[in-house]
Protein backbone atom coordinates (compact mmCIF):
# COMPACT_ATOMS: atom_id res chain seq x y z
CA UNK A 1 0.00 0.00 0.00
CA UNK A 2 1.56 3.31 -1.16
CA UNK A 3 2.02 5.90 1.98
CA UNK A 4 -0.56 8.39 0.35
CA UNK A 5 -3.54 5.69 0.52
CA UNK A 6 -2.52 4.49 3.88
CA UNK A 7 -1.77 7.58 5.53
CA UNK A 8 -5.39 9.06 4.57
CA UNK A 9 -6.81 5.53 4.93
CA UNK A 10 -5.70 5.92 8.82
CA UNK A 11 -6.35 9.48 9.16
CA UNK A 12 -10.08 8.96 8.58
CA UNK A 13 -10.13 6.03 11.49
CA UNK A 14 -7.18 5.17 13.19
CA UNK A 15 -8.57 2.48 14.49
CA UNK A 16 -8.71 0.79 10.71
CA UNK A 17 -7.73 -3.24 11.49
CA UNK A 18 -8.49 -4.49 7.81
CA UNK A 19 -5.74 -7.01 6.82
CA UNK A 20 -4.39 -4.78 4.13
CA UNK A 21 -3.47 -2.14 7.17
CA UNK A 22 -2.29 -4.83 9.28
CA UNK A 23 0.11 -6.10 6.65
CA UNK A 24 1.08 -2.35 5.91
CA UNK A 25 2.07 -1.92 9.60
CA UNK A 26 3.80 -5.20 9.49
CA UNK A 27 6.01 -4.79 6.56
CA UNK A 28 6.77 -1.02 7.31
CA UNK A 29 8.05 0.28 10.32
CA UNK A 30 7.18 3.93 10.29
CA UNK A 31 3.73 2.52 9.08
CA UNK A 32 3.07 1.16 12.26
CA UNK A 33 4.28 4.29 14.09
CA UNK A 34 2.22 6.56 12.05
CA UNK A 35 -0.76 4.00 13.14
CA UNK A 36 0.20 4.14 17.24
CA UNK A 37 0.99 7.73 16.72
CA UNK A 38 -2.67 8.72 15.72
CA UNK A 39 -4.63 6.57 17.88
CA UNK A 40 -2.28 8.31 20.64
CA UNK A 41 -3.89 11.61 18.67
CA UNK A 42 -7.22 9.74 18.74
CA UNK A 43 -7.83 9.40 22.51
CA UNK A 44 -6.46 13.21 23.15
CA UNK A 45 -9.33 13.45 20.37
CA UNK A 46 -11.81 11.78 22.59
CA UNK A 47 -10.86 13.55 25.35
CA UNK A 48 -11.17 16.95 24.24
CA UNK A 49 -14.59 16.04 23.14
CA UNK A 50 -16.24 15.02 26.07
CA UNK A 51 -17.13 17.58 27.45
CA UNK A 52 -18.90 17.45 31.08
CA UNK A 53 -22.69 17.06 31.10
CA UNK A 54 -24.88 18.96 33.18
CA UNK A 55 -25.58 17.60 36.37
CA UNK A 56 -28.56 15.42 36.82
CA UNK A 57 -29.40 15.14 33.04
CA UNK A 58 -31.29 11.79 32.74
CA UNK A 59 -33.12 12.97 36.05
CA UNK A 60 -34.29 15.86 34.49
CA UNK A 61 -35.09 14.33 31.04
CA UNK A 62 -37.55 11.55 33.20
CA UNK A 63 -39.38 14.75 35.18
CA UNK A 64 -40.54 16.09 31.89
CA UNK A 65 -41.88 13.05 30.51
CA UNK A 66 -43.61 11.90 33.62
CA UNK A 67 -45.03 15.59 33.47
CA UNK A 68 -46.26 14.64 29.38
CA UNK A 69 -47.27 11.37 30.60
CA UNK A 70 -49.59 12.65 33.33
CA UNK A 71 -50.71 15.22 31.21
CA UNK A 72 -51.13 12.68 28.31
CA UNK A 73 -53.20 10.10 31.16
CA UNK A 74 -55.68 12.46 32.55
CA UNK A 75 -56.43 13.74 28.88
CA UNK A 76 -57.14 10.02 28.43
CA UNK A 77 -59.42 10.18 31.52
CA UNK A 78 -61.35 13.20 30.44
CA UNK A 79 -61.91 12.45 27.48
CA UNK A 80 -63.53 9.28 28.98
CA UNK A 81 -65.54 11.02 30.97
CA UNK A 82 -66.51 13.21 28.75
CA UNK A 83 -67.68 10.35 26.16
CA UNK A 84 -69.82 8.92 28.95
CA UNK A 85 -71.39 12.14 30.01
CA UNK A 86 -72.42 12.43 26.47
CA UNK A 87 -73.79 9.22 25.96
CA UNK A 88 -76.08 9.71 29.60
CA UNK A 89 -77.05 13.06 27.63
CA UNK A 90 -78.33 11.27 24.86
CA UNK A 91 -79.91 8.94 26.52
CA UNK A 92 -81.50 11.45 28.71
CA UNK A 93 -82.60 14.48 26.85
CA UNK A 94 -81.85 15.89 23.13
CA UNK A 95 -79.10 18.15 24.29
CA UNK A 96 -78.32 21.36 21.89
CA UNK A 97 -74.86 21.25 22.71
CA UNK A 98 -72.26 18.12 21.97
CA UNK A 99 -68.70 17.91 21.94
CA UNK A 100 -65.48 17.02 23.27
CA UNK A 101 -63.38 19.85 24.02
CA UNK A 102 -60.02 20.13 24.87
CA UNK A 103 -58.42 18.47 28.00
CA UNK A 104 -58.28 21.97 29.85
CA UNK A 105 -59.98 25.33 29.29
CA UNK A 106 -57.94 27.46 30.00
CA UNK A 107 -54.23 28.23 29.98
CA UNK A 108 -54.91 28.67 34.21
CA UNK A 109 -56.12 24.72 34.61
CA UNK A 110 -53.19 23.30 32.51
CA UNK A 111 -50.64 25.59 34.69
CA UNK A 112 -52.06 24.90 37.94
CA UNK A 113 -52.25 21.15 36.90
CA UNK A 114 -48.20 21.36 35.26
CA UNK A 115 -47.18 22.83 38.38
CA UNK A 116 -48.74 20.52 40.72
CA UNK A 117 -47.70 17.56 38.55
CA UNK A 118 -43.82 19.22 38.80
CA UNK A 119 -43.73 19.72 42.13
CA UNK A 120 -43.23 16.92 43.65
CA UNK A 121 -40.44 15.67 41.41
CA UNK A 122 -38.39 18.93 40.99
CA UNK A 123 -35.34 18.87 42.65
CA UNK A 124 -34.52 22.31 45.14
CA UNK A 125 -30.71 22.12 45.39
CA UNK A 126 -29.87 22.76 41.75
CA UNK A 127 -28.48 26.86 40.88
CA UNK A 128 -28.98 27.92 37.66
CA UNK A 129 -26.65 30.78 36.30
CA UNK A 130 -27.65 34.20 35.49
CA UNK A 131 -25.96 33.39 31.88
CA UNK A 132 -27.85 30.14 31.59
CA UNK A 133 -31.18 31.57 32.38
CA UNK A 134 -30.66 34.52 29.79
CA UNK A 135 -29.37 32.24 26.83
CA UNK A 136 -33.14 30.23 27.54
CA UNK A 137 -34.69 33.63 28.12
CA UNK A 138 -33.47 35.09 24.77
CA UNK A 139 -35.50 32.62 22.37
CA UNK A 140 -38.74 34.67 23.64
CA UNK A 141 -36.72 37.99 23.66
CA UNK A 142 -36.44 38.10 27.78
CA UNK A 143 -33.63 39.30 30.00
CA UNK A 144 -32.31 39.23 33.76
CA UNK A 145 -31.06 42.30 34.84
CA UNK A 146 -31.98 42.32 38.00
CA UNK A 147 -31.35 40.43 41.21
CA UNK A 148 -33.84 37.38 41.60
CA UNK A 149 -34.28 34.53 43.59
CA UNK A 150 -32.41 31.44 43.07
CA UNK A 151 -33.99 29.25 39.94
CA UNK A 152 -33.74 25.51 40.91
CA UNK A 153 -35.10 24.60 37.19
CA UNK A 154 -35.22 25.97 34.06
CA UNK A 155 -36.01 23.75 31.28
CA UNK A 156 -38.38 23.89 27.86
CA UNK A 157 -41.72 21.64 28.44
CA UNK A 158 -44.56 21.73 26.33
CA UNK A 159 -47.47 23.39 27.51
CA UNK A 160 -50.09 21.22 25.54
CA UNK A 161 -48.47 21.58 22.76
CA UNK A 162 -46.86 24.41 23.23
CA UNK A 163 -43.22 24.73 23.91
CA UNK A 164 -43.12 27.01 26.69
CA UNK A 165 -40.17 28.01 29.48
CA UNK A 166 -40.55 26.39 32.50
CA UNK A 167 -38.80 27.96 35.51
CA UNK A 168 -39.13 27.33 39.42
CA UNK A 169 -37.61 30.40 41.73
CA UNK A 170 -36.59 29.27 45.51
CA UNK A 171 -38.29 31.99 47.86
CA UNK A 172 -37.70 32.24 50.87
CA UNK A 173 -40.78 29.83 52.11
CA UNK A 174 -42.21 29.12 48.97
CA UNK A 175 -41.22 27.76 45.39
CA UNK A 176 -42.57 29.98 42.78
CA UNK A 177 -43.48 28.48 39.02
CA UNK A 178 -43.21 31.02 35.99
CA UNK A 179 -44.43 29.80 32.54
CA UNK A 180 -43.04 31.61 30.08
CA UNK A 181 -45.48 30.67 26.82
CA UNK A 182 -46.31 32.62 23.57
CA UNK A 183 -49.83 34.07 23.32
CA UNK A 184 -51.12 31.90 20.93
CA UNK A 185 -52.01 28.81 22.34
CA UNK A 186 -55.77 27.81 21.35
CA UNK A 187 -56.51 28.03 24.73
CA UNK A 188 -58.46 30.59 26.22
CA UNK A 189 -56.05 32.92 28.68
CA UNK A 190 -56.70 33.29 32.42
CA UNK A 191 -55.95 37.00 34.08
CA UNK A 192 -56.33 34.96 37.34
CA UNK A 193 -56.81 31.11 38.71
CA UNK A 194 -55.85 29.22 41.24
CA UNK A 195 -56.46 25.70 43.74
CA UNK A 196 -57.03 24.98 46.89
CA UNK A 197 -53.16 25.56 47.56
CA UNK A 198 -52.26 27.94 45.00
CA UNK A 199 -53.00 30.86 43.36
CA UNK A 200 -51.92 32.01 39.70
CA UNK A 201 -51.69 34.95 37.56
CA UNK A 202 -51.10 36.08 33.82
CA UNK A 203 -49.08 39.07 32.62
CA UNK A 204 -48.79 39.84 29.18
CA UNK A 205 -45.13 40.77 28.02
CA UNK A 206 -44.19 41.36 24.78
CA UNK A 207 -46.03 38.37 22.46
CA UNK A 208 -45.70 36.59 25.11
CA UNK A 209 -47.67 35.48 28.75
CA UNK A 210 -45.99 34.96 31.60
CA UNK A 211 -48.12 32.94 34.11
CA UNK A 212 -46.76 32.90 38.13
CA UNK A 213 -47.97 30.40 40.18
CA UNK A 214 -47.30 31.19 43.70
CA UNK A 215 -48.46 29.27 47.34
CA UNK A 216 -51.19 30.69 48.94
CA UNK A 217 -49.36 31.25 52.76
CA UNK A 218 -45.85 32.70 50.29
CA UNK A 219 -45.82 35.82 52.48
CA UNK A 220 -44.37 37.52 49.74
CA UNK A 221 -47.22 38.99 47.59
CA UNK A 222 -44.81 41.13 45.22
CA UNK A 223 -43.72 38.27 43.18
CA UNK A 224 -45.15 39.73 39.76
CA UNK A 225 -43.73 43.19 40.26
CA UNK A 226 -40.84 42.08 41.30
CA UNK A 227 -40.48 39.72 38.05
CA UNK A 228 -41.49 42.17 36.05
CA UNK A 229 -39.08 44.71 36.93
CA UNK A 230 -36.31 42.11 36.68
CA UNK A 231 -37.03 41.00 33.18
CA UNK A 232 -35.94 42.97 29.74
CA UNK A 233 -38.05 42.54 27.00
CA UNK A 234 -37.50 42.96 23.44
CA UNK A 235 -38.74 41.80 20.18
CA UNK A 236 -37.74 38.50 19.11
CA UNK B 1 -62.69 -5.18 51.07
CA UNK B 2 -61.41 -6.95 47.88
CA UNK B 3 -60.38 -5.08 44.50
CA UNK B 4 -63.40 -4.69 42.77
CA UNK B 5 -61.44 -2.66 40.15
CA UNK B 6 -59.54 -5.11 37.46
CA UNK B 7 -55.92 -3.99 37.13
CA UNK B 8 -55.71 -1.58 33.50
CA UNK B 9 -54.41 -4.22 31.15
CA UNK B 10 -52.35 -1.28 30.10
CA UNK B 11 -49.98 -1.38 33.20
CA UNK B 12 -48.12 -4.14 32.26
CA UNK B 13 -46.98 -2.60 28.55
CA UNK B 14 -46.86 0.68 30.39
CA UNK B 15 -43.94 -0.18 32.90
CA UNK B 16 -41.70 -2.10 30.31
CA UNK B 17 -41.95 0.91 28.30
CA UNK B 18 -40.94 2.85 31.30
CA UNK B 19 -38.54 0.52 31.75
CA UNK B 20 -37.04 0.78 28.26
CA UNK B 21 -37.18 4.69 27.90
CA UNK B 22 -35.46 4.70 31.00
CA UNK B 23 -32.66 2.35 29.80
CA UNK B 24 -31.99 4.71 26.94
CA UNK B 25 -32.23 7.95 29.18
CA UNK B 26 -29.49 6.15 31.19
CA UNK B 27 -27.46 5.07 28.83
CA UNK B 28 -27.47 7.52 25.87
CA UNK B 29 -28.30 11.11 27.61
CA UNK B 30 -24.73 12.09 27.98
CA UNK B 31 -23.58 11.15 24.71
CA UNK B 32 -26.36 12.93 23.45
CA UNK B 33 -25.94 15.96 24.74
CA UNK B 34 -22.07 16.12 24.08
CA UNK B 35 -23.32 15.08 20.15
CA UNK B 36 -25.97 18.36 20.67
CA UNK B 37 -22.79 20.34 22.15
CA UNK B 38 -20.80 19.99 18.99
CA UNK B 39 -23.50 19.93 17.06
CA UNK B 40 -25.09 24.05 17.60
CA UNK B 41 -21.88 24.98 20.16
CA UNK B 42 -24.06 25.96 22.74
CA UNK B 43 -24.86 23.95 26.07
CA UNK B 44 -27.71 25.22 26.65
CA UNK B 45 -29.77 24.83 23.12
CA UNK B 46 -28.31 21.43 23.68
CA UNK B 47 -29.74 20.71 27.01
CA UNK B 48 -33.16 21.89 25.13
CA UNK B 49 -32.32 19.26 22.35
CA UNK B 50 -31.98 16.50 24.27
CA UNK B 51 -34.75 16.91 26.14
CA UNK B 52 -36.66 17.51 23.26
CA UNK B 53 -35.28 14.82 21.90
CA UNK B 54 -35.92 12.14 24.36
CA UNK B 55 -39.37 13.43 24.48
CA UNK B 56 -40.42 12.89 20.89
CA UNK B 57 -38.36 9.46 21.84
CA UNK B 58 -40.61 8.74 24.40
CA UNK B 59 -44.07 8.96 22.37
CA UNK B 60 -43.16 7.04 19.65
CA UNK B 61 -40.67 4.19 21.18
CA UNK B 62 -42.99 1.43 19.60
CA UNK B 63 -41.42 2.93 16.66
CA UNK B 64 -38.03 1.35 17.91
CA UNK B 65 -38.00 -2.19 17.22
CA UNK B 66 -34.06 -3.44 16.87
CA UNK B 67 -32.62 -2.27 20.40
CA UNK B 68 -29.14 -1.95 18.82
CA UNK B 69 -30.28 0.32 16.39
CA UNK B 70 -31.34 3.00 19.28
CA UNK B 71 -28.42 5.35 19.20
CA UNK B 72 -28.73 6.30 16.00
CA UNK B 73 -32.16 6.32 16.03
CA UNK B 74 -32.72 9.25 19.13
CA UNK B 75 -29.21 10.90 17.09
CA UNK B 76 -31.42 11.22 14.16
CA UNK B 77 -34.37 12.61 15.86
CA UNK B 78 -32.20 15.04 17.28
CA UNK B 79 -31.01 15.73 14.49
CA UNK B 80 -34.28 16.68 13.37
CA UNK B 81 -35.24 18.19 16.30
CA UNK B 82 -32.29 20.71 15.37
CA UNK B 83 -32.82 21.31 11.63
CA UNK B 84 -36.45 22.26 13.15
CA UNK B 85 -34.92 24.77 15.36
CA UNK B 86 -33.78 27.13 11.99
CA UNK B 87 -36.54 26.33 10.12
CA UNK B 88 -38.26 27.75 13.28
CA UNK B 89 -35.82 31.13 13.36
CA UNK B 90 -36.49 31.05 17.62
CA UNK B 91 -33.41 31.58 18.32
CA UNK B 92 -30.20 34.27 17.67
CA UNK B 93 -27.66 32.44 16.34
CA UNK B 94 -24.17 34.03 17.57
CA UNK B 95 -20.51 33.28 17.44
CA UNK B 96 -18.80 30.80 18.13
CA UNK B 97 -16.19 32.43 20.69
CA UNK B 98 -19.70 33.71 23.01
CA UNK B 99 -21.82 30.74 22.07
CA UNK B 100 -19.19 27.89 23.26
CA UNK B 101 -16.98 28.22 26.30
CA UNK B 102 -15.11 25.21 26.78
CA UNK B 103 -14.21 23.92 30.32
CA UNK B 104 -12.55 26.32 31.96
CA UNK B 105 -8.70 27.05 31.69
CA UNK B 106 -6.71 26.12 34.69
CA UNK B 107 -3.10 26.69 34.85
CA UNK B 108 -2.34 23.28 35.14
CA UNK B 109 -1.10 20.01 33.44
CA UNK B 110 0.05 20.03 29.42
CA UNK B 111 -3.36 17.59 28.97
CA UNK B 112 -4.95 20.47 29.90
CA UNK B 113 -3.85 22.70 27.51
CA UNK B 114 -3.71 20.62 25.00
CA UNK B 115 -7.50 19.77 25.61
CA UNK B 116 -8.44 23.88 25.37
CA UNK B 117 -6.55 23.99 21.74
CA UNK B 118 -8.34 21.10 20.37
CA UNK B 119 -11.43 21.95 21.67
CA UNK B 120 -11.29 25.41 20.19
CA UNK B 121 -9.94 24.25 16.78
CA UNK B 122 -13.22 21.75 16.92
CA UNK B 123 -15.37 24.18 17.75
CA UNK B 124 -13.82 26.61 14.06
CA UNK B 125 -13.97 23.23 12.63
CA UNK B 126 -16.70 23.44 9.57
CA UNK B 127 -20.29 21.86 10.66
CA UNK B 128 -19.69 18.67 7.73
CA UNK B 129 -16.18 17.51 9.12
CA UNK B 130 -16.90 18.24 12.85
CA UNK B 131 -20.25 16.25 12.90
CA UNK B 132 -18.58 12.76 11.43
CA UNK B 133 -15.96 12.84 13.54
CA UNK B 134 -18.09 13.26 16.75
CA UNK B 135 -20.27 10.34 15.88
CA UNK B 136 -16.73 8.59 14.91
CA UNK B 137 -14.99 9.50 18.07
CA UNK B 138 -17.82 9.79 20.83
CA UNK B 139 -20.93 7.97 19.06
CA UNK B 140 -18.37 5.01 18.40
CA UNK B 141 -20.37 4.80 14.77
CA UNK B 142 -18.48 3.22 11.76
CA UNK B 143 -17.99 4.66 8.49
CA UNK B 144 -21.39 3.00 7.00
CA UNK B 145 -23.68 3.67 10.10
CA UNK B 146 -22.05 7.33 10.22
CA UNK B 147 -22.67 7.66 6.08
CA UNK B 148 -26.94 6.37 6.70
CA UNK B 149 -26.99 8.95 9.66
CA UNK B 150 -25.79 11.72 7.33
CA UNK B 151 -27.61 10.54 4.09
CA UNK B 152 -23.79 10.41 2.75
CA UNK B 153 -22.16 8.24 0.69
CA UNK B 154 -19.10 6.34 3.00
CA UNK B 155 -16.48 7.74 0.41
CA UNK B 156 -17.89 11.18 1.65
CA UNK B 157 -17.95 10.62 4.99
CA UNK B 158 -14.18 8.82 4.93
CA UNK B 159 -12.84 12.09 3.26
CA UNK B 160 -14.62 14.41 5.65
CA UNK B 161 -12.80 11.74 8.40
CA UNK B 162 -9.62 12.73 7.03
CA UNK B 163 -10.07 15.85 6.62
CA UNK B 164 -10.79 16.38 10.31
CA UNK B 165 -8.30 14.96 12.00
CA UNK B 166 -5.59 16.35 9.83
CA UNK B 167 -6.94 19.96 10.24
CA UNK B 168 -6.57 19.83 13.91
CA UNK B 169 -3.56 17.25 13.86
CA UNK B 170 -1.37 20.76 13.38
CA UNK B 171 -2.97 21.83 16.41
CA UNK B 172 -0.96 19.38 18.57
CA UNK B 173 2.21 19.36 16.16
CA UNK B 174 2.36 22.95 14.24
CA UNK B 175 5.84 22.54 13.20
CA UNK B 176 5.30 19.06 11.47
CA UNK B 177 4.08 19.22 8.08
CA UNK B 178 1.46 16.91 6.58
CA UNK B 179 3.74 16.64 3.33
CA UNK B 180 1.62 15.49 0.53
CA UNK B 181 -1.47 14.51 2.06
CA UNK B 182 -3.26 18.32 2.38
CA UNK B 183 -4.66 17.98 -1.38
CA UNK B 184 -6.27 14.35 -0.66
Amino acid sequence: MDDLTFRKRIYANPHDNAQDIVDACQDDKNKAKFKSDMKTFDSKLKQALTVSTPDNLAEKILLSQSIDTQNGSSKRTKVHLAIAASVAVLVGVISVKFGLTNNFDNVGEYAIAHHNADIKHASDNYTYSLAQINSKLAAYGGEIIDALPNISFANTCYFGRIKSLHMVFQGEKFPVTVFLIPNETGLAQSTNFSDQDYNGETINVNNNQLLIITHKDDPNKDWSKQLTQSIKWKNV
Amino acid sequence: MGNFFRRPQVSLGMKTKQLKYEALVRAYSDDLYRYGVWLCRDPNIAEDLVQETFLRAWRSLESLKDQGAAKSWLITILRRENARRFERKQFDLVDIEESYVPDTLSVGSEQEVENHLLRRKIAELEPEYREPLVLQVIGGFSGEEIAVILELNKNTVMTRLFRARNQLKDVLEPQEQNRGIENG
